[in-house]
């Protein structure tokens, strides 16, 4: 037991989570955390310009690493402005743990009105985080992060969010910090049902898998599986990456949907399959087999009922199955050529979509195969779902079905801290960059120096081409006037270029990652074609 | 019965209640509302942000500065979560804002399959953020549901109200029949045997004190009448700033009324919650305080606030307006006779300005910006220097014109709310001013002020830091600064890159050309003023309690 605050006894027991980054905004209730960070070489504090730039760097932080990424942030309105970015982790599934600040305790919910004083705080953040709690005391600290970081851990990943009273946060007393207790279990999964399922995938003909962001990381035991069941591989846009798109057995949305059509037994992992199932309406077929393995017991019959579903960790569930299929697996040969046909095949479609395919080209050229990228929703990013070639499980960060207009630029900052080693770029739309971009002055402020390319069509584009594709053409509320975005870049001390063709893009790339500034790049765009993306 | 889809049930309704300006942000669950928009766009205009945040904010500027519903209308999920400290802002300032957010398909509502946009029961965080919310559930449901929530925004505690359509809702046909506007309510009057004995207290009293808040807007004649028969000084709220002028002997700030309070023998507070006096803050600041020698009368339109910290002597539910002229009709029979204390008070407004006045560079500042800002100007604060101190420097002249985030404190709220207060009066000149942290909240709206031509002109002090957490950080923490030290944009530079109108302005005088020429400007102007670490200001607003009174021997 040791004497100490309330903040000091949340962050040395984060230390004992190896957390070494937090990213959120100072205020008053946060005075004594901040203070207690003060002392704590190990962790590095990014403060945002926003707290949504919070929220969302810790969402990018988290995403790209599997890691937990913290958020720190003063109540009301602060964590109120960090809500967007939850709900983004939490359609991710990805593990952001927010710690809130509090007005003080004895007077929480008297109404009385005191500075950023909300009512019901952690209720309203049911809606966006899987698990809130409210410290009452020093001493109740230690477990309730304890309670956090196994919430964060086991399940399905989402956001946690803990808060704790401002006189709480400065208040002494003895408090007793564990240790680390040992890693959570993740479910291996009925040995039974994976039994079965190794039966139904090594017996089938034409067996497909199907990935979803539950697969991220269980990218080799995937392909491994694949491989030996010679099984193409399509993944939903949180699980661009699982399987790398240099290998044969990688399809995208047009090609596999061919396939699907005479897959005699699919294997999910860990999706929805909202993409197939509800958007895309791939058709059904009688004996078909499917097969499901999931964390979320809620998740393994939504949409689509399997005839064995596993509630498992996937990397675990897939390496017993690997090992159980190959008693069951019939002689298979390679189907290398034939895959590679139809992908290439398929490609012809994708260069008819310029110049979105050009730019997609070159982006791809130049960032390094182990570059991440974050995509908008934007119509370079729309295409980027299907087109965009990923070769490593967490370098395709997306926003799933929350679908969050503008989290892109925040969210690749939080990616480039979390991988300084790595090159990562975002694109963006002249809409969605406005959202965040006053975190331009975050990332000149620490450094984070990433490449940020900006689709300027002057137009929330998408609305638009629904407006005329849909409502003749009546056009509301979709133009915009948008600043020169070099000069605004210049006006940060950013580099600031503009690029008017696939080429120029390329050298203004180049300069970027060459730069010891983060880098915007305005890339003038027309109308968008139609982005064929089934 | 006309066939019209949800979205155009909607706007038309909004239409008959007299709404001539949304904000919002489009997106596909909205689709159909857009389109019954297009249709009315002649007699609605619409102005879409770059934020949703901004989309509500401005709705808040608009109705705090009129008193007017103000709609806004955003996608649901990320969209409407993108509102919700705009939100929380409107609810702690009492103001008449109405949220319309879209939603998933009602079919899938709470299925949580994961639609585009999906949170977990967003109507829940609605609730939680407003007065009154609810679903549209088909499209003759329109008239019945936005009436009610017309009647919540008219009548009790004004509260920002939420209303929910999902997105096939919008899009469905069906026979409407519009219902007549229901638009005048009668507001709940006073107990008459309540008034009488809060008149024999004012009356009878020797240091009648009248405290106010943002409650009081509406009766500010009333108040004055009253004012004047007890010769009562009129202590005002941030909320309440201009309901009597700051020329007025009697309208005091905070710090004057501060040192009004160990002597009052009967306070009436009236639509305020009296904080500072009966709660203290939560940074174990204690109330200025009371004792048996202090009688304390209460009116307000909230029941739950007339007795929220404790019991007054006498508490009266009812509307200000009509409670006032209770009063002024009854306070005669018991009033004493009273000699003016216009000379005692301007000698005391004087000594507490000499004292605030000392307050440099901040003073100079707010001077200037007060001697080009015209009467009926409005003025936007921050949670900025500058803004701190206006809040007991800044002289106003008329209601409504003094725009704050109120005790919400939202740093960011500024410059996007001093945009919709702009677009609700626009032969007013609006000035905003914002620290460097919290104009960047809302940076992006500086595209929305140059394509809807908004000629507002703001103010950003920069001093490269959230100043007021690194003082704290200096005074308090042993000069421990961290996190509040910042890299900024040339913020000259910066409106350029926009369109906008970029100035710097090193001193005062220069900061007043600036105004001066930004109020002629046909669209936005940044001006820059470069400044460095300022003065505590806050012992004016955080002083030590003065009750119980000490006897004269201790
Ligand atoms: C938070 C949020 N608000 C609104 C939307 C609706 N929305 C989807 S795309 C879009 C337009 C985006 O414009 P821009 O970023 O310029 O991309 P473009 O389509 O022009 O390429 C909008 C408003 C959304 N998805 N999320
Ligand atoms: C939404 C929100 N987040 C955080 C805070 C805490 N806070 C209060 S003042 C302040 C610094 C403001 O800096 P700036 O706008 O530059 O004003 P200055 O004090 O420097 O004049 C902060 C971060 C707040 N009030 N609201
Ligand atoms: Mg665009
Ligand atoms: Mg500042």
């Amino acid at each position: 037991m040791t004497e100490m605050t309330g903040a000091q006894a949340i962050i040395k027991t984060l230390k004992k989570y190896g957390i070494d980054t937090i990213f959120g905004l100072p205020g008053v209730q946060l005075d004594n955390i901040f203070d207690a960070l003060y002392y704590e070489d190990s962790i590095r504090i990014i403060h945002t310009r926003h707290e949504q730039g919070a929220g969302y760097m810790a969402f990018g932080y988290a995403a790209s690493t599997g890691k937990t990424g913290v958020c720190l942030v003063v109540p009301g309105p602060g964590l109120l402005n960090a809500s967007a970015a939850l709900s983004t982790a939490y359609a991710c599934n990805t593990p952001v743990l927010v710690l809130a600040g509090q007005i003080r305790s004895d007077m929480i919910d008297k109404g009385i009105g005191l500075l950023h004083e909300v009512p019901n705080q952690l209720g309203m953040m049911e809606s966006v985080a899987k698990w809130t709690a409210s410290a009452p005391s020093p001493a109740d600290a230690p477990a309730l992060v304890h309670e956090a970081f196994k919430q964060l851990q086991t399940g399905r990943r989402r956001p946690v969010v803990l808060e704790m009273a401002m006189d709480i946060m400065g208040q002494k007393s003895e408090v007793k910090i564990a240790e680390r207790p040992h890693e959570p279990e993740r479910p291996e999964g009925d040995p039974d049902l994976i039994e079965k399922a190794a039966k139904i995938l090594g017996n089938a003909k034409n067996p497909m898998i199907y990935v979803g962001g539950g697969a991220q990381d269980a990218a080799t035991e995937v392909r491994e599986l694949a491989e030996s069941l010679q099984a193409p591989v399509n993944a939903s846009i949180s699980g661009r990456g699982v399987i790398s798109d240099r290998s044969y057995l990688a399809q995208n949305r047009i090609t596999a949907r061919e396939l699907w059509d005479e897959a005699d037994a699919v294997l999910v992992v860990g999706s929805r399959m909202t993409g197939p199932v509800l958007m895309s309406n791939w058709p059904m077929k009688d004996g078909r087999k499917i097969v499901r393995i999931d964390i979320d017991p809620e998740q393994i019959d939504r949409l689509l009922k399997p005839d064995v579903g596993i509630i498992a960790d996937a990397g675990k569930c897939l390496n017993e199955m690997i090992r159980r299929v190959e008693k069951h697996n019939k002689p298979r040969q390679s189907r290398e050529e034939e895959l590679l046909t139809a992908k290439e095949k398929s490609l012809k479609t994708f260069y008819e979509v310029q110049p979105l395919a050009s730019y997609t080209e070159v982006i791809r050229q130049e960032l390094g195969d182990d570059g991440i990228f974050v995509p908008e929703m934007t119509q370079m990013g729309y295409f980027s779902w299907v087109w965009f070639p990923v070769y490593h499980p967490r370098t395709y960060i997306s926003c799933s079905y929350q679908g969050t207009l503008g989290y892109g630029f925040a969210t690749a900052l939080g990616v480039k801290v979390a991988n300084p080693d790595k090159q990562v770029i975002s694109i963006n739309g002249d809409g969605g960059f406005l959202f965040t971009g006053q975190e331009l002055a975050t990332a000149m402020l620490h450094k984070i120096n990433l490449v940020a390319i900006i689709f300027r069509d002057n137009a929330y584009g998408n609305v638009r081409k629904i407006q005329d594709q849909s409502y003749g053409g009546r056009n509301i509320a979709v133009e915009l006037h948008n600043p020169d975005f070099v000069k605004y870049a210049e006006a940060f001390g950013a580099a600031g270029m503009r690029a008017e063709s696939p080429e120029s893009l390329r050298d203004a790339i180049r300069r970027g990652f060459a730069n010891d500034v983060p880098t915007l790049i305005e890339v003038p765009m027309g109308k968008a074609p139609d982005l064929r993306l089934s | 019965m006309d066939q019209m889809t949800g979205g155009q049930a909607l706007v038309r309704t909004l239409k008959q209640y007299g709404i001539d300006m949304i904000f919002g942000l489009p997106g596909v669950q909205l689709d159909h509302l857009f389109s019954a928009l297009y249709d009315e766009r002649e007699s609605i205009r619409f102005i879409h942000t770059r934020h949703e945040q901004a989309s509500a904010y401005m709705a808040f500027g608009f109705a705090q500065s009129t008193g007017r519903v103000s709609p806004f209308a955003v996608v649901p999920g990320p969209g409407f979560l993108n509102t919700t400290a705009a939100l929380s802002t409107a609810y702690a300032c009492n103001a008449p804002v109405l949220c319309i957010s879209g939603e998933i398909h009602a079919s899938y509502i709470g299925k949580g399959i994961g639609f585009l946009h999906e949170i977990p029961d967003q109507l829940a965080v609605i609730r939680g953020l407003t007065k009154w919310a609810e679903r549209i559930n088909h499209p003759t449901e329109v008239p019945g549901v936005v009436g009610e929530a017309f009647k919540h925004l008219s009548t009790g505690r004004i509260r920002p109200v939420g209303l929910e359509v999902p997105m096939n809702i919008l899009g469905m046909k069906a026979p409407v029949e519009l219902a007549d506007p229901v638009k005048d309510y009668e507001p709940p009057g006073p107990d008459p045997d309540l008034i009488d004995q809060a008149a024999q207290l004012l009356g009878r009293a020797k240091n009648p004190l009248i405290m106010v808040g943002g409650g009081i807007v509406g009766a500010e004649a009333e108040l004055l009448e009253l004012a004047e028969m007890l010769q009562a000084p009129v202590v005002m709220s941030t909320q309440a700033f201009g309901c009597i002028s700051s020329r007025h002997y009697l309208a005091l700030n905070m710090p004057a009324g501060y040192r009004l309070w160990g002597d009052a023998d009967v306070v009436l507070g009236v639509g305020t919650r009296m904080r500072s006096q009966l709660a203290g803050d939560q940074t174990r600041v204690p109330p200025w305080g009371v004792d048996e020698f202090l009688k304390i009368i209460r009116m307000d339109i909230d029941p739950e606030e007339i007795n929220r910290v404790m019991r007054p002597d006498v508490g009266i539910l009812s509307d200000a307006r009509m409670g006032l002229g209770a009063l002024v009709e009854r306070v005669p029979t018991h009033n004493t006779r009273r000699a003016s204390r216009e000379e005692e008070l301007k000698t005391l407004k004087a000594t507490v300005d000499a004292e605030i006045g000392k307050l440099e560079p901040q003073m100079s500042y707010v001077r200037a910006i007060r001697e080009v800002l015209p009467e009926d100007g409005f003025f936007v604060e921050e949670i900025t220097q500058i803004g701190h101190v206006a809040r007991f420097a800044f002289p106003i002249y008329k209601p409504r014109t003094y725009i704050t985030s109120g005790y919400q404190g939202t740093l960011g709220f500024g410059f996007p709310t001093a945009l919709g207060v702009k677009l609700a009066n626009p032969d007013k000149p609006v000035l905003a001013v914002c620290g460097d942290g919290g104009f960047m909240y809302n940076v992006q709206e500086l595209a929305t002020a140059v394509l809807h031509r908004i000629p507002l002109v703001t103010v950003v002090f920069n001093d490269n830091a959230f100043g007021n957490v690194k003082r704290t950080q200096i005074n308090v923490y042993e000069g421990k600064v961290m996190a509040s030290d910042l890299h900024n944009p040339d913020f000259v530079r910066l409106a350029e890159s926009f369109g906008a109108a970029g100035t710097l302005a090193k001193t005062p005088a220069e900061l007043k050309t600036a105004i001066l020429k930004g109020f002629e400007e046909k669209g936005p102007t940044l001006i820059e003023v470069p400044v460095g670490e300022m003065p505590n200001p806050w012992h004016f607003a955080m002083a030590p309690p003065v009750r119980p009174k000490r006897t004269s021997q201790s």
